[in-house]
């Protein structure tokens, strides 16, 4: 479509009225864009383009919009011999969009069971192929819950696996559709992880890593079978499925606490969270980071010796930042007298602190795999009654020279972690048929 | 470049091939640099629109949301787009080449000047007709492209395109012919 226009064309000319021929011409003549110009333009692009990370959302969203309307699209094909004219799905086009609602629900009725039934053994390529996807995705959206959605998103991505391995043993290549919509099973997956209960998530997690792992091995067996193939570097589809294995991982290891104190997957929860009397309205940083959910301690933690606190707990740390309320009493077993002044600006104790619970931690750090081999004593103490500080307020977290919100002390869970930030889906642009 | 090299350009561009998007770029901005010229009448412009309709390309390849077959028609598109937002905002004015205006070179300019405010002339006509026609003449008579890339570009039809480039043409005849006549369709 780049070739230079002004094909003598007879019969493009034949029935253009001479003045408007002779009119046309006159704008063929275009002069060179200014060369320096031209370069720089060229180079800001180029710039532009190595900041762009395709990898981190392209493929996924891409999916996601193929998902909402790469059905339609298919059945709109499917119609189109029937129509008068060629369709294509777009938002302008409301009577086509009903008109594939129509279709889809009359599929939904069982108008079509079979052809469904019959297209879920198709592989890419396949002409029921569209069928199977498309009423997985029906199926998907007919999906409420967290735990239901994540079976039927893992049910989709194994099903994407296995489509992957049958089409390495036809000595076919994979598709990058397949490698787009496990991403975007994937996706959903991880969503759903992150709606679920802490009992629940505990389980999903677990689950979630072991169909990872098992699917890893299967992508590893396919790699041998293309690489063996085709003797050339790895298959960038089958790479694909590879990094959305392991941004699962990630943003699965990322996700925030249910609950403070969650001492990972696997792991009892009986352990009392020493720093459960504060509950920090401001992210605390932990001194360790916070234990993946796939890390399952292979030993049993328990204590060599007895948790006893052997010197009376004087904070050493000031308290954290500005905005920390304490939100449950604590009562010092022993006369507390704070050490050091109270230094959290804007810290207004609303509740006499009372512990609730003698400070004796009765179970080590519960980061799994790490198992203490010193005694843990609290240098810690608890705050004192008068929570009123007698310092200068400290200087906002973050601000130059001061450090952030204070680490909680080792040998106690983690508090709530660092919350990640969801990223907002970035507006769209002027695509095919929109205003750009 | 013929459609099978175009699909597996574009086939590159979305896995984040970063060389493919430097091939799109000399590929297809000297096309929509004649484009839009032709439609502007200005340098400076029709540069402004090649470099905004690359980075929407890249914005939109970001958002999953970028062209799906016809890479070409989609740049086609969105360069279209931004020469009508940019007449909206600020109507055509034909620019005075620098160099008719002095003296020593006046007179050798002056066959230069004619065929410039001829064709002034003829973009004004051009504008005159609605958005869809003005890109089908334009791809069609001065871009070279067939019908069925044209329908490719404003998404339509064979049998569409050609009663549009039908009527369009009729409408550039009577402008043409009768400068006086206002009626646009």
């Amino acid at each position: 479509m780049t070739r230079q226009p002004y094909d003598d064309d007879p019969e493009l000319w034949a029935d253009v009225p001479p003045a408007v021929r002779h009119g046309l011409e006159q704008l063929r003549a275009v002069p060179d864009p200014d060369p320096v110009a031209w370069e720089a333009r060229r180079n800001e692009f180029l710039a532009a383009a190595r900041e762009w990370s395709p990898q981190a959302v392209t493929s996924a969203t891409r999916a996601r919009h193929k998902d909402r309307e790469g059905w339609q699209q298919t059945i709109a094909g499917w119609l189109a011999p029937f129509t008068s004219r060629s369709i294509s799905v777009r938002k302008e086009q409301p009577m086509i969009t009903a008109l594939v609602k129509i279709v889809v629900a009359l599929a939904l009725l069982g108008g079509t069971a079979g052809t469904v039934s019959a297209s879920q053994d198709s592989l890419p390529g396949a002409l029921l192929y569209p069928v199977k996807t498309a009423w997985e995705d029906v199926q998907l959206g007919l999906t409420f819950t967290p735990a239901a959605r994540l079976e039927r998103a893992l049910a989709m991505a194994e099903e994407r696996v296995q489509e992957a391995q049958q089409l390495a043993e036809g000595q076919q290549t994979l598709p990058v559709q397949v490698a787009n919509r496990y991403e975007a099973h994937w996706q959903v997956a991880t969503e759903a992880v992150a709606g679920l209960t802490e009992q629940e998530r505990i389980q999903a997690q677990q689950q979630v890593e072991a169909t990872l792992a098992r699917q890893q091995q299967t992508l590893a067996q396919v790699q041998t079978q293309l690489q063996l193939r085709e003797g050339e570097a790895a298959d960038g589809s089958l790479q694909q499925m590879e990094r959305t294995m392991q941004q699962t991982r990630e943003r699965l290891g990322n996700l925030p606490a249910v609950t403070p104190g969650y001492p990972g997957p696997g792991m009892p929860s009986t352990f009392p969270p020493a720093n459960a009397p504060l509950t920090s309205t401001l992210p605390l940083t932990p001194t360790h980071p916070r234990p993946g959910p796939w890390l399952t301690p292979t030993l049993p933690l328990t204590p060599t010796t007895p948790l006893t606190p052997t010197t009376p707990l004087t904070p050493t740390h000031p308290r954290p930042g500005p905005g920390l309320t304490p939100t449950l009493p604590l009562t010092p077993t022993t006369p507390l007298t704070p050490t050091h002044p109270h230094p959290g600006p804007g810290l207004t104790p609303t509740l006499p602190l009372t512990p609730t619970t003698p400070l004796t931690p009765t179970h080590p750090h519960p980061g799994p795999g790490l198992t203490p081999t010193l005694p843990l004593t609290p240098t810690i103490p608890p705050p004192g009654p008068e929570l009123t500080p007698t310092v200068p307020p400290s200087p906002e977290p973050g601000a130059p020279g001061t450090p952030g919100p204070q680490p909680l002390p080792t040998g106690e869970p983690g508090g709530p972690g660092p919350q990640p930030t969801p990223t907002a889906e970035p507006p769209g642009s002027g695509g095919p048929g929109r205003r750009p | 470049m013929n459609v099978k090299s175009s699909e597996a350009l574009l086939l590159r561009l979305q896995q984040g091939d970063q060389e493919a998007l430097a091939e799109v770029y000399d590929t297809y901005a000297p096309a929509l640099y004649r484009y839009a010229y032709r439609l502007t009448g200005h340098d400076d412009s029709a540069q402004d629109i090649v470099a905004e309709t690359f980075l929407r390309l890249l914005v939109a390849l970001k958002n999953g949301s970028g062209p799906e077959t016809y890479l070409s028609a989609w740049l086609y598109r969105v360069a279209h787009n931004l020469v009508v937002d940019l007449y909206r905002r600020q109507p055509e004015q034909e620019p005075v080449p620098l160099d008719c205006v002095q003296p020593p070179v006046a007179e050798q300019c002056e066959a230069a000047l004619l065929a410039h405010e001829e064709a002034g002339r003829v973009r004004a006509a051009l504008w005159r007709l609605t958005p869809l026609q003005q890109q089908i003449v334009s791809l069609r008579f001065l871009e070279g492209l067939s019908l069925e890339e044209v329908g490719q570009v404003v998404q339509r039809n064979l049998s569409a395109v050609k009663a549009l480039q039908h009527r369009a043409i009729e409408s550039l005849r009577r402008m043409l012919e009768d400068p006086d006549d206002q009626t646009t369709l």
